[in-house]
């Protein structure tokens, strides 16, 4: 072991932050503190409670309302929202932790809880069973073999169900598998009841920690399967398949790609907030944003390439209902959201993170993942609102291109009260689980070492594999 | 009086490093020649800051620029229709300036690295075989003749096993 | 990680540049034989150039076959380079270093390589010149901006270019550590090459920022390129199959899957070949193996959702095509064959540690990947052109001839001879990479174990 002292050194024009040197510090800090309360709390969870309510609200006045689906395309965009942002946050846990970076470290927790989303996901989906149009007469991914009626059973809308359950199940597994050793400190210092029972008697003995290491690549893997797979359906039965004749094989792998972006981003905001207001300003420094910061150019990069892949495959064919879905999608009464998303997910990331300056900082990451939240959900709201208000999605070709959908009040409400809640939901997760992954800070401590080389200082990261 | 140089030739970085900070201390400015990277300010050496950043900027603005006169230019000499599209075809037009962006880009980048890294360099100066092929760290000196004596002190002072004038 | 040895600078020079020095029987036997079967295309070549594409087993409408599936092909192959080399050099990792420089110069023979083919199946390669260079030679006719035959040589310039400069302005410090190296003409001219090198922080310094700068600027230019041969295919609207907005993407993830393949075949050719035991370990192949299963993984999901959205909209033409893919000899044979030897062997055996640390396993799985990802390039373009028309009275059968067969052969050996050439030349494992490895390896101590680990700058 080699503990250094704390003092703070100086190779460049900034103080390099540091963090804790001991195991010991680690659990004073992250664990000791975990029944303290946070600043503000009980006005944070009542704000996200009131706006959830408001969306409770929303969603009497919208199936009050009545009427088909062309009145539900902001609650359907409401759900890929969260499907993606929440369904993709956890991703950056898992590939993270396969490419064995020792920077994702503080920000493992904070991805694993948006898992928790899922839960409410799969409620809010609901409603929208009795909503969406049978698959019937419609180009869907179920009507395969010649057999266009009854099959499979259930389709769409119970594969989409089967889907989402399988998506909050596999989230759910990879949080509580990760949280173990965590949910076993807390239990240690007191904590009965739930967080006891999920602790299953962790001991930490080296057969543990081995298993311990194996369910956690099994279940990282299951879930990103669940994940990306998951969105073929949910893709093409909540998109694809409103609009008659739209064929879009790359159109599941961008809702998927956009999905992913969107979650690192919802990631490295959390993080800010814990290291400004959380008091985990130890943890979290420069270069979790650094790093989550080349990921975000990369995805958006993508974000843009998968887009334009689908824009120069119908604009080269010129067939007259790629022609039609171009001016639904891009050009036509959603143009101002197209454009929208185009600089928010696209062209600000791009050129801020072109400035190595900005790239390297904790503010810029931030404000640039803000840009790209508010973008997926413009997205979400172009793609849904516009294919969801095709009046008529059975047939070969789509003819014309039906009127824009204004936001109404229930609509309104219902995207404040969703991501309320959703809010709300994530908050109360971390309190429970803890927001730092403690027995992956305290493998740090002995795993990354600054040490003198010659007439410089330099880190030295421990690769135990 | 002419400026003349001085190469001391380590064995081992350490003692290197040594020899760099007691120059250092003394005010003396010094190069390091080695065979492999080492991680910035090792032995205690102050880089001059570069522009390589600047390069690829330029080579982006140039590529792009000849690409649309290409692009643009080309198909207006002899504005034939083809597969319904206009002549002046964004989408196809972007494909090839991207592609000229880049290929500007990446030139300039490779002539911005030589021209930082002062290649190419006609004559090697003072310089040492063994450095690439043992391992050897040279501290080189550059300054009036007066000044080297005190110098070949300090590195003789830190373990060189030899020393080379010129 | 755990079998790194120490090596002084001596010992690496000595093992890493001796291929450069001197020359094993082996060597001259093995550039005659790919000699010949070089020649043998030239031959077919020139055979085709003289009797015109007849000669080959091409008609209506099958008019691209073995050659152009090689070409797709080769530019798959062409992206091991950047992906490793790119991609492990901008996350740092330090499993990189045996490898960047034969993964960048497979990338620039194998791109040559593909740059030939569609010059050759034009069966008048000096012609093509004029539709595809910028220039007006037939007096105000320029090359159709809007084609993206056209975007292709746009694009394989550019990432040839900068492929060839990439390897040149890495190789700067091996050239000097030859200059230093060796006497006489040799010595001139790897000093002219070397161009004043002498190692100096700045100039390691830009090395370093090199590195990363033409690794960020050729890592979109690698997604650009196989995309705008994907687009060959999929800007074509009568062509059932073709027609996917998924082709961009499933291009480049299976160059990917393929050159990455490609690059273990070579890695493992190198470590027996030049006794790199030392410098090309079996925790390198470990590494590679898992970021093959992901890169192979992401690549399977990508041809689901082609075939699965082929049939979306259940269009007859469509149908046909994976009808015949499925159920009709010869593609259902070579459907099988593709999917097995692609993914279905090699991936379950990479899941596995032992088969992932064992060369020879690696070498044979890296080697039915690249069958199985040339198969499905046949399968993509062959059978979508022989259901090509709605009248199944235009459908026909391709059988290719041995001419085609022989310059499809003599590819493989043009660019074995290339990079065995390259290998006599300059050294394929980086000198300065390895010396640097040896510079940043430290320990830790945690406990009685000690855990091998890397010095960063901080």
């Amino acid at each position: 072991m080699h503990p250094l002292p704390r003092s703070t050194t100086t190779t460049r024009d900034h103080p390099v932050e540091e963090y804790p040197t001991s195991p010991r510090e680690v659990a004073e800090d992250i664990v000791g503190r975990a029944e303290a309360p946070w600043p503000r709390w009980r006005w944070l969870v009542l704000a996200l409670g009131a706006l959830f309510l408001l969306g409770v609200v929303g969603l009497a006045l919208r199936v009050g309302q009545g009427g088909d689906h062309t009145r539900w395309g902001y609650y359907a965009a409401l759900l890929g929202f969260l499907y993606t942002v929440a369904g993709g946050a956890p991703i950056v846990s898992v590939a993270t932790r396969m490419a064995k970076a020792h920077w994702r470290r503080p920000l493992a927790r904070i991805a694993e809880v948006y898992a928790v989303v899922g839960v409410l996901t799969l409620l809010l989906f609901i409603p929208l069973m009795g909503v969406i149009p049978p698959a019937e007469g419609r180009n869907t991914i179920w009507i395969v073999g010649g057999v266009r009626q009854g099959w499979p059973p259930g389709a769409p809308v119970a594969y989409d169900l089967l889907t989402l359950v399988m998506v909050a199940l596999g989230g759910l597994a990879l949080l509580w598998i990760a949280a173990i050793p965590d949910l076993a400190a807390l239990r240690d210092r007191g904590r009965g009841g739930l967080t006891a029972l999920l602790s299953l008697g962790w001991r930490g003995t080296l057969r543990q920690w081995q298993v311990h290491r194996a369910a956690l690549g099994v279940a990282g893997g299951l879930y990103f399967i669940a994940y990306v797979g998951g969105c073929i359906p949910f893709a093409s039965d909540l998109v694809l398949s409103f609009v008659p004749g739209w064929k879009d094989s790359i159109f599941p792998a961008y809702y998927a790609l956009s999905g992913l972006q969107a979650g690192l981003a919802a990631v490295v905001v959390t993080a800010f907030f814990l290291r400004t207001v959380g008091g985990y300003r130890r943890y979290i420094h420069v270069d979790q944003f650094w790093g989550a910061a080349k990921l975000l150019l990369a995805l958006s990069l993508l974000w843009a390439y998968f887009h334009w892949s689908a824009f120069l495959t119908f604009w080269y064919g010129r067939t007259p209902t790629g022609q039609n879905l171009q001016v639904l999608l891009y050009f036509g009464p959603y143009r101002p959201l197209f454009i929208a998303s185009l600089f928010l997910n696209w062209l600000i990331p791009l050129f801020a993170f072109l400035i190595g300056p900005v790239r390297r900082s904790v503010l810029g990451p931030t404000l640039v993942s803000f840009s790209i939240l508010v973008g997926a959900l413009l997205d979400r709201i172009r793609l849904h609102v516009a294919t969801w208000s095709v009046p008529d999605p059975r047939g070969h070709t789509f003819e014309a291109v039906p009127p824009p959908v204004p936001l109404g009040v229930a609509d309104g409400l219902l995207l404040v009260g969703g991501i309320g809640g959703a809010l709300l939901l994530y908050v109360l997760a971390l309190r429970f689980f803890l927001p730092m992954s403690a027995w992956e800070m305290k493998e740090l401590t002995y795993l990354r070492v600054v040490r003198p080389f010659l007439k410089t200082r330099a880190v030295v990261l421990g690769k135990p594999e | 009086m002419a400026e003349r140089g001085v190469l001391g030739l380590f064995t081992s970085a350490e003692a290197a490093a040594s020899a760099g900070a007691a120059l250092r201390e003394a005010g003396v400015e010094f190069e390091v020649l080695t065979g492999s990277p080492y991680p910035e300010g090792a032995f205690g050496e102050h880089t001059p800051p570069h522009r390589l950043y600047v390069f690829p900027l330029v080579g982006a603005l140039c590529g792009f620029s000849v690409a649309i006169l290409l692009t643009a230019g080309t198909q207006l000499a002899y504005p034939l229709v083809t597969g319904g599209k206009p002549v002046l075809s964004i989408p196809p037009m972007a494909i090839i300036t991207y592609e000229g962006t880049m290929l500007g880009a990446i030139l300039f980048t490779v002539l911005g690295v030589l021209f930082e890294s002062r290649l190419p360099r006609p004559l090697l100066g003072l310089y040492d075989k063994r450095i690439t092929l043992e391992g050897w760290v040279g501290i080189l000196v550059r300054g009036e003749e007066g000044l080297l004596g005190p110098v070949e002190r300090i590195l003789r002072e830190h373990g060189a096993v030899e020393i080379k004038r010129g | 990680m755990q079998e790194r040895r120490d090596l002084s600078d001596r010992q690496i020079n000595r093992d890493l540049l001796w291929p450069v020095l001197y020359t094993p029987l082996w060597f001259w036997v093995a550039v005659l034989a790919l000699g010949l079967v070089v020649s043998a295309g030239a031959g077919a070549a020139a055979w085709w150039m003289n009797k015109g594409p007849g000669v080959a087993g091409l008609n209506r409408p099958i008019m691209w076959g073995h050659l152009i599936v090689t070409f797709v092909f080769w530019v798959g192959i062409s992206h091991a380079g950047v992906m490793l080399s790119a991609i492990l050099r901008l996350t740092q990792a330090e499993w990189r270093r045996p490898m960047v420089r034969a993964a960048e110069v497979l990338t620039v023979f194998s791109l040559a390589t593909a740059a030939l083919f569609p010059l050759l199946h034009s069966g008048r390669p000096w012609r093509t010149l004029y539709w595809v260079f910028p220039y007006d030679f037939s007096r105000g006719i320029w090359p159709n901006v809007r084609s993206p035959l056209v975007w292709d040589p746009s694009a394989i310039f550019t990432y040839l270019t900068g492929s060839a400069l990439f390897v040149f302005v890495t190789l700067l410090p091996d050239l000097a550590a030859l200059r230093d190296r060796t006497t006489g003409i040799p010595h001139r001219i790897y000093s002219l090459l070397a161009l004043g090198w002498r190692g100096t922080p700045r100039q390691w310094r830009l090395q370093a920022l090199a590195g990363i700068l033409l690794s960020a600027l050729i890592l979109p230019v690698f997604v650009s390129v196989h995309s705008i041969v994907s687009w060959d295919f999929g800007m074509a609207v009568s062509v059932e199959g073709w027609h996917a907005t998924v082709f961009a993407p499933y291009f480049v993830i299976g160059a990917v899957h393929s050159g990455v393949a490609a690059v273990v075949t070579l890695m493992a050719l190198m470590r027996w070949l030049f006794r790199w035991e030392d410098y090309i370990r079996s925790e390198h192949f470990d590494a590679i193996g898992r970021l093959l299963i992901v890169v192979a993984t992401a690549w399977f999901f990508f041809f689901a959702l082609e075939f699965l959205f082929g049939l979306y909209l259940r269009e007859p033409q469509e149908v046909a095509l994976r009808q015949a893919q499925v159920f009709e000899w010869p593609y259902n044979l070579l459907m099988i064959l593709f999917l097995l030897t692609a993914y279905f062997i090699p991936v379950p055996l990479w899941l596995f540690r032992k088969v992932r640390r064992n060369v020879a396993l690696m070498f044979w799985t890296s080697v039915l990947v690249n069958v199985g990802m040339w198969l499905e390039r046949f399968l993509i373009i062959v059978p979508g052109l022989a259901r090509k028309q709605i009248f199944t009275f235009e459908w026909s059968v391709y059988r290719p001839s041995p001419i085609e067969i022989l310059m499809v052969t003599a590819s493989f050996a043009l660019v074995a001879l290339g990079i065995l050439v390259f290998a006599k030349v300059f050294p394929l494992v980086p000198v300065n990479e390895a010396k640097e490895g040896q510079v940043l390896k430290a320990e830790i101590r945690v406990g009685r174990r000690t855990v091998p680990a890397i010095v960063r700058e901080q």
